[in-house]
């Protein structure tokens, strides 16, 4: 990932990039709507060393999930858990601007994510 | 495992009363049925309506979920029945189907059974709760509603709509 030359430097959120942003490639889109999370191991779950992304507010929670999967390298079976507020866990159709307005704080929206070998 | 990753039935109760005061405070239609004499038994449910799509078809199905008390793994455990609209049962397959994320059979079974439900002595789906207490446990210190934070779990599985103010 491009960003990991800067990873010591977690006070500045970088982009998450990915290749779902090539599908929407309208040229004067560029002006997107950026969102900053911040996300945070629980329990068991490896911990990021960049915790700060600016994130699409259009992007489903899902979509988040995803990444943070793949960042972390866990294995396919490996399930990622994503948590508001260590309470809630947004449906992952749920958008991250609805999340923000609903949850956000000092500008940002923190997320806790644990992992777990199964569902149930 | 620790004891700090199990619940009392106490602790379920309490969790159970406060999740269903929110969900009267939003109106979401759950229902909390109480047994003062066997207190593992209480449960909440809500009947519901979810609508589907499926081939291009829209589809409503009536579904009842229910959250109850898991007396040997001490987790709150998901049970539901789903019917399509002339009253059939859906099969797991069919809810496979219906499921955010894709698995497989396989791991899909391997989650959810249709089994005997320990309070209504009848079939309906139930969630394995074998993990549930691992997860419940990184979480619990700093959770508002351990029931709350139980169905994060579930909804990758089924869509629930929960509505978001339960986590505020």
């Amino acid at each position: 990932m491009a960003d990991d030359k800067q990873t010591e430097d977690s006070s500045t959120a970088s982009e998450i990039k990915s290749d779902g942003d090539k599908e929407n490639s309208d040229p004067g889109k560029s002006d997107k709507v950026k969102i900053d999370i911040l996300l945070k191991a629980t329990g068991n779950a490896p911990i990021m060393k960049k915790k700060k992304w600016a994130v699409d507010a259009e992007k489903p929670i899902g979509w988040i999930m995803e990444f943070v999967k793949k960042y972390l390298k866990l294995e396919p079976d490996e399930k990622l858990f994503l948590y508001v507020n260590q309470t809630f866990a947004p449906s992952p159709d749920q958008l991250v601007k609805n999340l923000y307005e609903c949850f956000g704080t000092d500008g940002k929206l923190v997320l806790h994510y644990c992992k777990s070998q199964a569902w149930g | 495992m620790d004891q700090n990753s199990t619940l009392s039935v106490e602790d379920f109760v309490v969790a159970a009363t406060s999740f269903y005061e929110i969900s009267n405070r939003l109106a979401d239609g759950w229902k909390l049925i109480k047994d003062e004499n066997e207190t593992y038994k209480t449960y909440i449910k809500k009947h519901t309506f979810l609508q589907v799509e499926r081939d291009g078809v829209q589809s409503l199905l009536k579904t009842e979920l229910v959250i109850f008390f898991n007396l040997s793994y001490g987790v709150p455990a998901f049970s539901f029945n789903i019917w399509n609209s002339s009253g059939v049962l859906l099969t797991l397959e069919e809810i496979r189907h219906m499921s955010f994320v894709t698995l497989n059979q396989k791991e899909f079974y391997s989650v959810i059974t249709q089994q005997e439900h320990p309070i209504f002595l009848r079939p309906y789906f139930i969630v394995h709760p074998c993990h549930t207490a691992e997860l419940l446990s990184a979480l619990r210190q700093g959770s508002k509603n351990i029931i709350v934070t139980f169905l994060g779990l579930i909804t990758p599985l089924l869509k629930l709509d929960l509505s978001m103010e339960y986590g505020l």
